[in-house]
């Protein structure tokens, strides 16, 4: 409650526009880009990008390309609805983004505090899929065509364990309260409270945003690129980079609800324990694509309906256990 | 909410900016074939937009329609701050969902009780 009680002016609008805002999407999605070449690099005996600033180990390497596609030419295939076609991904990252409103990334830096914010920002993740599902029956195409069906298969899968391990959290917590969340933590981190549903929240962020031994969806040897297929240009980054933003969110909330959030640090350095938090939840979503082949659809929707959901629904119980039991 | 208005504002303002610097600003030279839905090179034959196989179907019934009917009454409901008077919204928008749902099952139980269909 005293977190609340220093919201001080700035701390919302830090929020809105550099962590966990504007800036942070954008800046993540060249870190996440970067970070990724180069770990997987790393893995493989490789070097990674470094054609473009090799100092600085190709960091701006991300840069040039995001810039290369902005400006390379539009196309807007004939067949499709135009301004649909145009529209789809911008909303779909847009989307993609919204739900960190609700999410703190240290007292007071928040957008929309709100009692049940992290409850509503769970949901906001979940609806996304018909945006995507929206965009592939747009562009029109075999490949999107097949990727469509596949997210949805997908989604279908992981979003009742994502949302029974986030479920679980605040019924363990009794509060989906931004800040309650984290106070709730200041003893032990959730992660420990309830190892099952970390368990859960890790595999479900892995489908979720397609990350490796899931990459269904926009398998490249099979579809093309599932569903951003027909895109280019720019339209492209948001289509493509969508799934980096959804990564970026369900690691500030997997920071949030398992790690403690901001903990050990008070105050606006808060944001730093957040975003070295969200590094557990990144680094492995960025390893597992290079060490892991990918699933077949059925196999995924085996473990999504099976042992994941199973596990959720432990997960779920250990939490009412304990809750009963305190 | 200032700061929540000014994030979207922000956001939705710098993603539509882009997408026009790119659409003013990068060269353009059309063609057909450019524009022509991509089918791995060869020319594009039949129709897309057709009809999802039945065992799809009720997937995407849930994740495109129950599911953002269910999450924005929860949103709607926990947004409220009217305590239980709020659920009866709540459960006003969930009856018609699950309503479809039993038609959608009982219409179609032969077809989704088919299991060679599934296979």
């Amino acid at each position: 409650m005293e977190a609340r009680m220093d919201l001080s002016p700035p701390g919302d609008l830090i929020a809105a526009l550099v962590f966990p805002g504007v800036l942070g999407i954008f800046g993540f999605l060249v870190v996440a880009i970067w970070l990724e070449r180069k770990l997987v690099a790393r893995v493989q005996w490789r070097y990674g990008p470094l054609y473009v600033s090799k100092p600085l180990g190709g960091f701006l390497q991300p840069v040039a390309d995001l810039l290369k596609l902005v400006f390379s030419e539009l196309v807007l295939p004939r067949h499709t609805n135009r301004l649909l076609f145009a529209a789809a991904p911008i909303l779909l990252f847009f989307a993609e983004g919204l739900p960190v409103v609700f999410v703190a990334a240290a007292p007071g830096v928040v957008m929309a505090p709100h009692p049940y914010g992290l409850a509503i920002a769970v949901v906001l993740v979940l609806l996304v899929a018909v945006l995507v599902v929206a965009m592939a029956w747009t562009e029109a195409d075999k490949f999107t065509y097949i990727g469509a069906v596949r997210e949805i298969l997908l989604t279908a899968a992981y979003e009742v364990p994502l949302l029974l391990s986030a479920l679980s959290m605040f019924l363990l917590y009794g509060t989906a309260d931004p800040y309650g969340v984290v106070e709730a933590q200041s003893a032990v981190w959730g992660a420990i409270l309830n190892p099952l549903a970390f368990a859960v929240y890790l595999v479900a962020l892995l489908m979720a945003t397609t990350r490796f031994p899931f990459e269904i969806p926009e398998a490249e040897p099979e579809v093309v690129v599932g569903p951003y297929t027909e895109y280019g240009s720019t339209l492209f980054i948001y289509a493509f980079g969508a799934n980096y933003v959804k990564l970026y969110v369900l690691s500030l909330l997997g920071a949030v609800l398992f790690l403690g959030g901001w903990l050990p640090a008070a105050g606006i350095l808060g944001v730093f324990a957040t975003l070295a938090k969200m590094g557990v939840f990144l680094l492995p979503a960025m390893l597992v694509r290079a060490i892991y082949p990918r699933y077949r659809i059925d196999q995924a929707l085996r473990i999504g309906w099976g042992k994941l959901l199973a596990l959720s629904i432990a997960a779920a119980l250990w939490s009412i256990a304990a809750a009963w039991i305190w | 909410m200032v700061a929540a208005a000014l994030f979207i504002a922000l956001f939705l303002a710098v993603l539509v900016l882009l997408v026009l610097a790119g659409y003013l600003f990068s060269p353009r030279r059309p063609s057909e074939v450019k524009e022509r839905r991509f089918e791995a090179g060869g020319p594009p034959y039949g129709p897309v937009q057709r009809r999802l196989l039945m065992q799809y179907f009720g997937y995407i019934y849930l994740v495109t329609a129950v599911e953002a009917v269910m999450g924005l009454a929860l949103v709607a409901v926990l947004t409220a701050h009217a305590g239980r008077a709020a659920l009866i919204p709540l459960a006003a928008a969930l009856a018609p969902t699950l309503i479809a749902i039993a038609a959608i099952a009982w219409r179609y139980f032969k077809l989704l009780a088919d299991v060679r269909r599934w296979s």
